[in-house]
C-alpha cells in the first residue's frame, strides 16, 4: 500500500501521462503505444471493409439479372479477386490483430505490448501494403486470378499484366505486419502478465489470441514462400510452378492452402474469444467448461493445419489421402461443438441480459452453426465434388466467415465502445443495424446455397436466363443491398454515438476482466499502478480494483524515473521477475516501413536498382533500430530498479530472447515449406529433371559450412563465458565470429557464382538457388549482428552486468548452423544418395 | 525455460504427436504410391494399410496411456496452476488419441493409390 497525499498522486499521474503521451500534430505518426496502434489497425481495417463491401455491391448488381453487361468478364474477375483479397487480408486479419493489440495488455494488467515499435512498424507495413494492393484497382490493373491466385492462371503466361505482381508483393508486405503482430502477441501473453496471473487465471480471450498468434507464426510462412516463388517465376523466369522444366502448379495450391485453411481459424479464434468473453458477462456467471474450452482452442490450433487438402479434393489426389483430410475436417467439428455447447450451457445456467452485444452474439450462434453444418457437408468427398466451385461454396464461406467473425466482432465492438468513447451505444439504433444486417445477410447467402445446388458456378460474370437461377440471384442481390443499408446504419450509429451517446459509468457491463479496471475513455498508460491477480475473475472478486490501482496501490506505480515501464513475468505462474523499459515514440517504424514500401514499388515497376538501394537503406535503418533498443541504462555498475526487481537487460531471459525464438519458429516453418516444395517437386512433378552433373562444388559448400560451424562455436563460447560472469575478450570473440561468418558468406556466394545453375531451365536449379540465397541472407545477418555485438561490447552496452543481447543473437547462430547442414543433406547429398545428382 | 518446455509438452504434446503422425501418413502414402505402389486389385488389404492401421492404433493407445499418467499426476498435484495444466493435458492427450485412431478408419475400406 502506498500512502500518498492527493497532490502527490496528481503530480505523479501527470508525469505518467506525460511519459506515455503521443506527440501532438505530425508527431502522432511516431506513436508506438498499443492503444493507438490497435485503434489505427481497426480504423484502417474498417476503411478497407467499406471498399471491399462496395466491390461486393457491384458484383451483386451485376448478378441481379441474367445477361447483364454492367461490367465485363475481365473487370468482374478483378472485382471478385479484390473483394476476397481485401476482405481476407486487409480487413479480417488486421482488424482482429488490432483488437488483440488493443485489448491484450489491458486484459493482462500491463501497460503495453512487449515490442511497441514492432507494433507501429506492423501497422505501417499493413497500411502501405494495403494502399499498394488497392491502388491496382484504381489503376485498372488489379489482379484477376481469384483471391487464392492459382497457378497457372496467375502465372506470366495467362496473367501477363502487373495485377498478379501487385497481389504477390503487396500481400507479402502486409504479411510482414501479421508476422510482427504474431510474435508480439505471443511474447506479450507469455511474458508480460500481471503479478499472479498464472496460466489458469489468464482470461480466455488471451488463450484464443495466443492460439491465433501461434497459428499466424506457423501458418503465414508457407504463403510468403509461395508468393516469393511465384514472383520469382513471373519476374525472373525461375521455375517452380510451370510444368515444363520440372515445376508443378499444384505446389502453389499446397502452399496456399497450408496457409489458407488455418487462416479461417486465425480469423475465427479471436472472434470466438470475444464470444467467450462476452457470454459470461451477460450471463452473470463464469463460462461453463473452462478446461474444455481451452482444450478446444488448442485442438483447433493443431487440427486446422490438417485440413488444407480438403480445398483440393478435385485435383486428383488418391482417395485414401482425401479420406485422411476428410476425417481431419470432421474432427475439427469436435472442438467447435465443445465451444458452442459451453456457450449454450453458460447462457442456460446464467441470468441473461439481452443487451446490444448479446443480440449480435445470438445472430452469431445462428449463422455460425449453419455455416459449420455446411462445412461438415463439404468435408464429405462425394458431396464436395458435386458442389465444388459453385455458389454453394461461396455461401458456406460467407456463413462461416461473416457468421464466425463479423457478428462477434460487431458484438465486441459495441461491448468495448465505451472503453474508447466513454459513452454507451444506443440500443434502438443498434437494433435497426442488427436486424437490417441479419435479414440482408440471410437473404443473400441462404438463397445462394440453393443457387449453388442448382449448379451455378462461382466466378462467372453473367448467366443465361431460364436456368432456374434468376429469382434466386435477384433476391440475393436485394438482400445484399439490405445488408449494405445495415452497415450504413451501424456507421451512422457510431458517428452519432460519439456526440450523443449516454456517458458510461465505470465497468458499465459488470465485466470480470481487467480492461475495465481503468478510467474510461482509456489513458495511454492503462494503469497508474499494475494489478496483482488472485483469481480468474478479478473484477467480480474485487470490484474496487480500478480505483485502488488509480490510487497507486498496485505495483510499479507511476513513472518516477521518466521511463515507460512494464513488468516481465514468469510464463507459467505469472510471478514478476523483472522490469522492462520500453522504447518511446519513434520515427523509425514509419520510416523503415516507408523505405520497404519503396522496395515493393521498385520491384513492381521493375526499377530493380531503386529496390536494391531501398533494401540496403532499410537494412541500415533496422541496424539503427536495434542499436537504440532500450537494453542499456548508460550507467556503470548494476543499478537496481526502485521496485527491487532487476531491469530486463540485466537478466538472461528477457523478452528479446523469446521474440527471437518465436521469430525463428516462423523462419523454420518457411524453411520446412521450402523442404516440402523440394521433395514435392522431386517426387510428384511430372517433368522433374536433374542436371547431369552436380552444379555445385561439395568441397566449397563443406568449407563454407566449416567456417560457419567454427564461427558458431566462437560466438557460443563468448556468450557462455558472459553468462558465467567472464567478460574478458568478449569484443574479440564477437569480431572473430563476425569474420568467420563473413568467410562463410564469401565462400557460399562464390560457390553460387561459379556453380552454373540454370534456374531459367530447371526447377531443380531454381530451388537450389533459392535455398542458397536463403542461407546467404542468414550468413549476412550473422556478419552484421556479430559485428554489432562487438561494437556494443566496446561501447559498454554488453558486459557481464548486461549479458542480454548476445543471448538474444545466440539462437540465430544455432538456427543458421542447423539450417545450413540440413540444406547440404537434403538438397545436395540426398539426391546423390538417391542416384540423382 | 525448462519448466516452460515441460508445460508446453503437457498442453500440446499429444497434438504435436498427432500432427507428426498425420504428416507421416500423408507423406508416406504419397511416397508409397510413387515408389512402391501396392497391387490395386488387393483393395484395402495391403502392407501400407496394415502398417497405417497398426501405427494409428498403437499411437492412439500410447496417447491414452499418457492421458492416464497425466490424470494420476493431476490427482497428486499440489498447486492450482499445476492441477490446471495437468487437467487440460489429460483432455489433450485423450483428444489426440481419438484423433489418431480416427485416422485409421479410412485405411479399413480404401486402397491407397487409387
Amino acid at each position: 500500500m502506498t500512502d500518498q497525499t492527493p497532490p502527490d498522486l496528481e503530480q505523479q499521474t501527470r508525469q505518467i501521462s506525460r511519459v506515455w503521451a503521443n506527440l501532438p500534430g505530425l508527431g502522432a505518426l511516431t506513436s508506438v503505444n498499443h492503444t493507438t496502434v490497435g485503434l489505427r489497425f481497426m480504423a484502417t481495417g474498417l476503411v478497407f471493409f467499406l471498399i471491399g463491401g462496395l466491390l461486393a455491391m457491384v458484383i451483386r448488381t451485376q448478378l441481379a439479372l441474367p445477361e447483364q453487361a454492367m461490367v465485363d468478364a475481365e473487370l468482374y474477375s478483378q472485382l471478385f479477386t479484390m473483394h476476397g483479397t481485401i476482405m481476407m487480408f486487409l480487413f479480417a486479419i488486421p482488424v482482429l490483430e488490432g483488437l488483440a493489440m488493443y485489448l491484450i495488455p489491458k486484459m493482462l494488467g500491463t501497460r503495453d505490448l512487449a515490442f511497441p515499435r514492432l507494433s507501429a512498424f506492423g501497422y505501417y507495413c499493413y497500411l502501405f501494403g494495403g494502399i499498394i494492393v488497392v491502388s491496382s484497382l484504381v489503376l485498372e490493373i488489379a489482379p484477376a486470378s481469384g483471391w487464392f491466385m492459382y497457378t497457372p492462371l496467375s502465372s506470366i503466361e495467362y496473367s501477363p499484366g502487373p495485377g498478379s505482381d501487385f497481389w504477390l508483393l503487396g500481400i507479402t508486405f502486409v504479411e510482414i505486419s501479421a508476422m510482427s503482430a504474431g510474435v508480439e502477441l505471443v511474447v506479450s501473453i507469455l511474458r508480460t502478465r500481471a503479478q499472479g496471473m498464472s496460466l489458469n487465471r489468464m482470461p480466455l480471450f488471451c488463450w484464443y489470441i495466443l492460439a491465433m498468434a501461434l497459428m499466424i507464426i506457423f501458418g503465414f510462412p508457407p504463403l510468403i514462400l509461395g508468393s516469393i516463388m511465384l514472383e520469382l517465376e513471373r519476374a525472373a523466369g525461375m521455375i517452380f510452378f510451370a510444368t515444363s522444366g520440372g515445376g508443378d502448379p499444384l505446389l502453389w495450391q499446397h502452399l496456399f492452402w497450408l496457409f489458407g485453411h488455418p487462416e479461417v481459424y486465425i480469423i475465427f479464434l479471436p472472434a470466438a474469444g470475444v464470444v467467450s468473453t462476452l457470454i459470461p458477462v451477460f450471463s452473470g456467471r463464469p463460462l461453463v467448461g473452462h478446461h474444455w474450452v481451452i482444450l478446444a482452442i488448442i485442438t483447433m490450433g493443431f487440427i486446422s493445419f490438417g485440413l488444407w487438402v480438403h480445398h483440393m479434393f478435385t485435383v486428383g489426389i488418391p482417395h485414401l489421402a482425401q479420406a485422411f483430410f476428410s476425417v481431419a475436417s470432421m474432427l475439427v467439428a469436435i472442438p467447435t461443438a465443445i465451444q458452442i455447447f459451453a456457450w449454450l450451457a453458460t447462457l442456460w445456467q446464467g441470468r441473461v441480459r439481452f443487451t446490444l452485444p448479446m443480440l449480435w452474439l445470438t445472430g452469431f450462434l445462428l449463422v455460425f452453426v449453419c455455416g459449420g453444418l455446411t462445412g461438415v457437408m463439404l468435408a464429405l468427398v462425394p458431396f464436395n465434388w458435386q458442389v465444388h466451385d459453385t455458389h454453394f461454396v461461396v455461401a458456406h464461406m460467407h456463413y462461416v466467415l461473416v457468421g464466425g467473425m463479423l457478428f462477434p466482432l460487431v458484438a465486441g465492438f459495441y461491448y468495448w465502445l465505451p472503453h474508447v468513447s466513454g459513452r454507451m451505444p444506443s440500443y434502438r439504433r443498434g437494433c435497426w443495424g442488427f436486424w437490417l444486417f441479419f435479414t440482408g445477410f440471410n437473404m443473400t447467402f441462404l438463397l445462394m446455397h440453393l443457387t449453388g445446388l442448382l449448379g451455378m458456378p462461382r466466378r462467372v460474370f453473367t448467366y443465361e436466363s431460364g436456368l432456374g437461377w434468376d429469382w434466386l440471384n435477384l433476391l440475393s442481390s436485394v438482400g445484399g443491398f439490405v445488408m449494405a443499408i445495415g452497415v450504413a446504419v451501424l456507421i451512422i450509429d457510431l458517428v452519432l454515438h460519439f456526440r450523443w451517446g449516454e456517458k458510461a459509468a465505470a465497468n458499465p457491463w459488470g465485466a470480470d476482466t481487467l480492461e475495465w479496471a481503468m478510467p474510461i475513455p482509456v489513458t495511454t498508460y492503462n494503469f497508474f499502478s499494475l494489478p496483482e491477480v488472485t483469481d480468474r475473475h478479478p473484477l467480480w472478486t474485487r470490484p474496487d480494483t480500478g480505483p485502488s490501482l488509480a490510487a497507486g496501490d498496485g505495483m510499479l506505480a507511476g513513472a518516477a524515473g521518466g521511463y515507460r515501464e512494464i513488468l516481465l513475468s514468469d510464463p507459467l505462474k505469472g510471478k514478476a521477475t523483472a522490469v522492462v523499459r520500453l522504447p518511446t515514440n519513434s520515427w523509425l517504424p514509419l520510416i523503415t516501413a516507408g523505405v520497404l514500401a519503396v522496395v515493393c514499388l521498385g520491384l513492381l515497376t521493375k526499377f530493380y536498382w531503386v529496390a536494391l538501394a531501398a533494401a540496403v537503406l532499410a537494412a541500415g535503418l533496422m541496424y539503427r533500430w536495434s542499436w537504440e533498443n532500450c537494453a542499456h541504462d548508460g550507467e556503470p555498475g548494476h543499478p537496481a530498479h526502485q521496485s527491487g526487481l532487476p531491469l530486463h537487460y540485466h537478466t538472461q531471459d528477457g523478452p528479446g530472447l523469446w521474440g527471437m525464438v518465436i521469430t525463428l519458429w516462423a523462419n523454420g516453418m518457411f524453411y520446412i515449406s521450402l523442404l516440402f516444395g523440394w521433395f514435392y517437386l522431386w517426387t510428384v512433378a511430372p517433368e522433374w529433371a536433374t542436371p547431369e552433373d552436380s552444379p555445385l562444388s561439395l568441397t566449397m559448400l563443406v568449407t563454407s559450412g566449416l567456417l560457419l560451424t567454427f564461427g558458431s562455436w566462437v560466438f557460443h563460447n563468448g556468450a557462455a563465458r558472459l553468462k558465467a560472469g567472464h567478460g574478458a575478450g568478449l569484443e574479440c570473440r564477437m569480431w572473430l565470429a563476425s569474420a568467420l561468418a563473413l568467410g562463410h558468406l564469401g565462400v557460399l556466394v562464390w560457390a553460387m557464382y561459379v556453380s552454373g545453375l540454370e534456374p531459367g531451365r530447371l526447377a531443380h536449379d531454381s530451388v537450389i538457388l533459392l535455398v542458397l540465397v536463403y542461407l546467404a541472407l542468414h550468413g549476412g545477418w550473422l556478419v552484421l549482428t556479430s559485428a554489432q555485438q562487438a561494437l556494443r561490447a566496446r561501447a559498454g552496452y554488453v558486459s557481464v552486468s548486461l549479458p542480454y543481447e548476445p543471448l538474444v543473437v545466440q539462437p540465430f547462430w544455432k538456427y543458421t548452423l542447423g539450417a545450413y547442414w540440413l540444406a547440404i543433406a537434403a538438397f545436395i547429398l540426398a539426391p546423390h544418395a538417391w542416384g540423382g545428382t | 525455460m525448462k519448466q516452460s518446455r515441460r508445460v508446453a509438452w503437457y498442453l500440446t504434446g499429444g497434438l504435436v504427436v498427432w500432427a507428426v503422425w498425420f504428416v507421416v501418413l500423408y507423406g508416406g502414402l504419397s511416397l508409397t504410391c510413387e515408389l512402391f505402389p501396392p497391387e490395386p486389385g488387393a483393395g484395402p488389404r495391403n502392407w501400407f494399410n496394415y502398417l497405417a492401421a497398426a501405427g494409428s492404433v498403437l499411437l492412439g493407445a500410447c496417447l491414452f496411456y499418457l492421458a492416464r499418467r497425466s490424470a494420476r499426476a493431476q490427482a497428486q498435484s499440489s498447486g492450482e496452476n499445476q492441477s490446471f495444466v495437468r487437467g487440460v493435458s489429460v483432455l489433450v492427450f485423450r483428444m489426440s488419441g481419438v484423433a489418431a485412431i480416427a485416422l485409421a478408419l479410412p485405411v479399413l475400406v480404401l486402397p491407397p493409390c487409387l
